[in-house]
C-alpha cells in the first residue's frame, strides 16, 4: 500500500496547479460571493454549493482522463513503472490521488456552503451528507473516465465519458428507465440534488452502493486493460 | 556454464500504427544473452528496435512472440526490477527537487535507507550541489544526470540505459564511462543502448549490432572488427598500375582484397616477380563497421 500512496502524492504533487487553481476558483467565489450579498440568500448558497459539487464531478472526468495519457506521453510513467512497482500499484495509486483531491475539494465546498449559508442566517442542513455524496459519485465517474483514457485519447476519452453520463438517463427516457440503472452514477446524482433542494429521497444508501460497484466495475475493466496495453509507443 | 543475466529467445515485436492500423515489425526473432558481469553495448541505427528490446526487458510492452528472462525472472516481473537500474532514452523527471525524486524512487523499491542512497547516488554523479533543485529545471545534462542518479540509486545487479550520455558534455561523459567501469569492477552487468560509437568501444565488452530488427552482429569489439571478409596485402617490387592498390608509400604497395580472393592476389604478386610483405585482416574502425553494415540500404552480413 505504500507504493500505492507514494504513486498517488507524486500524481497530486505533478497536478498542484490545476488543483490550486480550482481551490482558488472555489475560495474566490465565495468570498466576492460573501462580499457582495453581505447575507446571501438560502438560494444563492444553495446555488454555489451545487455549481461546485458538479464541478467536482467534472474535474474528476479531467483529471481521470488525462492522467494515465499524459504520464504515458511524457515517459514518466517509464521511470515509475522501472521500479518494483506493479501496473495495478500505479493504477490504484491514480484513483487515489484522484479521490484524494476530489474529496479535499468536495470538503472545502462543503464547508464553504456552510460558511456563508451561517452568514446569511439560514444554515443549510446535508451538506456534509451531499459532500460525501457527490465525492463517491465523482470517484466512480472518476473510474469510467479512467476506463475511457486507456481506450481513447483524452480529448475523446473526456467527451465519451460524459457522452456516457449523460447519454444513459437521455437513452432510459426512451428505451424505458431500466437503462438509468446501468449507471447508477446519474441516479445518486440526480437523488443527491433533489435532496439537497428538500425533496425526500428513498434507498439513498442503495445508490451509494451501486455507484461505488460502478465504480470497481469500471476500474477493474481498465486494469484488465492496462494489464495487458504495451505503455511505450513505437518509433516509426 | 553461467546463466545468463539477460536472455532473449527468439523474441518478435509487431506494432499497428496510425489511424490504419498500419503493420510493423519492430523485433524479428531476436535472439540475445547478456552475461554477468559484462558491459554490453546495443548499437543500432534509429529505428532499429533497440528501445523496443529494452522495453519489452523491462515488461513496459510484450512480445508478439518469443520470450525472454532478466535475471532468471520472466520479462515483466515488478520484484525483480528492486535489482535492475533503468535510465530511459528521451528522460521525464517528476516536478521535484532532485533529491526528493531520487528519494520517492528509492521508495519505490522499497529501500529502507532510502535517504542516504539518494543523498549517495547525487554525490556519485557529481549532483551534490543541485540536490535542493527542481531536477525539471536543471540543465539537460544534468536531467540527464539526475536520471543516470534514479537509476543506481537502488544499487542494481543490472543497469539497462538507453543512450545515457545523447545529452552530456565531454566531462560529464567521462564521469558515465568511469562510472559504468566502476559498476563493472564491482560485479554489476551494464546493457547500454548508444549511438556515440566511440564510448561503446571504450567500454563495452561486447557489443550486439540490430538492424531493422534483426540482430546481423554480436561478439567481442575485437573480434568483430578483425572479422571483416577483407584483408590487407603488403607487397614490394611490383608495378603500381598491374595491381588494385589501396596505398603506397616508399616503394610498399598496400592491397585490400576479399578473403576469397587473398591466395590469387599473392600469386599474382609472386607471378609478376613481386614480394610478399604481409598479410593481415582489415581493422575497421567501430564506426566503419558501423556504417558498412547498419546504414540505410547496405545489405547486413552475418
Amino acid at each position: 500500500m505504500t507504493k500505492v500512496i507514494l504513486i498517488a502524492i507524486n500524481h497530486l504533487r505533478d497536478q498542484r496547479w490545476i488543483l490550486i487553481t480550482m481551490f482558488a476558483y472555489a475560495i474566490g467565489m465565495s468570498i466576492v460571493m460573501g462580499a457582495v450579498s453581505g447575507r446571501p440568500t438560502a438560494d444563492d448558497t444553495r446555488f454555489f454549493v451545487e455549481q461546485q459539487m458538479w464541478f467536482s464531478v467534472l474535474f474528476s472526468v479531467f483529471l481521470a482522463t488525462a492522467a494515465v495519457n499524459t504520464d504515458m506521453r511524457t515517459r514518466r510513467m517509464l521511470a515509475i513503472l522501472s521500479k518494483a512497482v506493479e501496473r495495478w500499484q500505479y493504477l490504484l495509486g491514480i484513483v487515489t490521488s484522484i479521490s484524494i483531491a476530489i474529496g479535499a475539494y468536495c470538503a472545502m465546498v462543503a464547508l464553504l456552503g456552510y460558511m456563508l449559508s451561517t452568514r446569511g442566517g439560514h444554515p443549510l442542513h446535508g451538506v456534509v451528507a451531499l459532500g460525501a455524496e457527490v465525492w463517491v459519485a465523482a470517484l466512480a465517474v472518476g473510474c469510467v473516465g479512467l476506463f475511457f483514457g486507456l481506450i481513447l485519447p483524452p480529448l475523446f476519452a473526456t467527451t465519451a465519458t460524459l457522452g456516457f453520463l449523460t447519454g444513459v438517463p437521455l437513452v432510459g427516457a426512451k428505451v424505458g428507465m431500466w437503462v438509468v440503472g446501468l449507471s447508477p452514477v446519474t441516479i445518486l446524482l440526480v437523488q443527491t440534488i433533489r435532496k439537497f433542494h428538500g425533496v425526500p429521497q428513498i434507498r439513498m444508501s442503495s445508490a451509494v452502493l451501486f455507484t461505488l460497484g460502478q465504480g470497481i466495475v469500471f476500474f477493474t475493466l481498465a486494469l484488465f486493460i492496462f494489464l495487458r496495453r504495451d505503455l511505450s509507443r513505437p518509433t516509426e | 556454464m553461467t546463466e545468463p543475466i539477460l536472455e532473449y529467445q527468439h523474441v518478435t515485436k509487431d506494432y499497428h500504427v496510425g489511424f490504419r492500423r498500419r503493420h510493423l515489425r519492430a523485433l524479428s526473432d531476436f535472439s540475445l544473452a547478456v552475461n554477468p558481469g559484462e558491459i554490453f553495448g546495443f548499437l543500432g541505427p534509429n529505428g532499429a528496435g533497440k528501445t523496443t528490446a529494452i522495453h519489452l526487458a523491462m515488461g513496459f510492452m510484450r512480445p508478439t512472440s518469443g520470450a525472454g528472462k532478466m535475471l532468471g525472472r520472466e520479462f515483466g516481473h515488478a520484484a525483480t526490477r528492486t535489482r535492475v537500474g533503468f535510465l530511459a532514452e528521451n528522460l521525464a523527471l517528476h516536478n521535484r527537487k532532485a533529491f526528493e525524486l531520487l528519494d520517492f524512487y528509492a521508495r519505490l523499491n522499497g529501500i529502507p535507507d532510502s535517504r542516504r542512497r539518494a543523498r549517495e547516488a547525487l554525490d556519485r554523479l557529481g549532483l551534490s550541489d543541485v540536490g535542493n533543485r527542481t531536477a525539471m529545471k536543471l540543465s539537460r545534462g544534468m536531467q540527464q544526470r539526475v536520471g543516470l542518479a534514479q537509476a543506481i540509486v537502488n544499487d542494481p545487479e543490472l543497469l539497462i540505459l538507453d543512450e545515457p550520455t545523447s545529452a552530456l558534455d565531454p566531462v560529464a561523459r567521462v564521469m558515465v564511462r568511469e562510472l559504468l567501469l566502476d559498476l563493472k569492477r564491482q560485479g554489476k552487468t551494464v546493457f547500454v543502448s548508444s549511438h556515440l560509437l566511440s564510448e561503446v568501444e571504450a567500454v563495452c565488452d561486447r557489443i550486439a549490432i540490430l538492424r531493422k530488427g534483426e540482430l546481423v552482429r554480436v561478439g567481442t569489439i575485437a573480434e568483430l572488427l578483425e572479422n571483416a571478409d577483407r584483408c590487407a596485402i603488403v607487397a614490394h617490387g611490383i608495378s603500381k598500375e598491374a595491381f588494385p592498390v589501396t596505398a603506397a608509400q616508399n616503394g610498399y604497395l598496400v592491397m585490400e582484397v576479399e578473403r576469397a580472393r587473398q591466395r590469387e592476389m599473392i600469386e599474382r604478386i609472386w607471378t609478376a616477380g613481386g614480394e610478399v610483405v604481409s598479410v593481415n585482416p582489415v581493422r575497421e574502425s567501430l564506426e566503419e563497421m558501423f556504417l558498412r553494415i547498419a546504414a540505410p540500404g547496405k545489405e547486413a552480413r552475418q
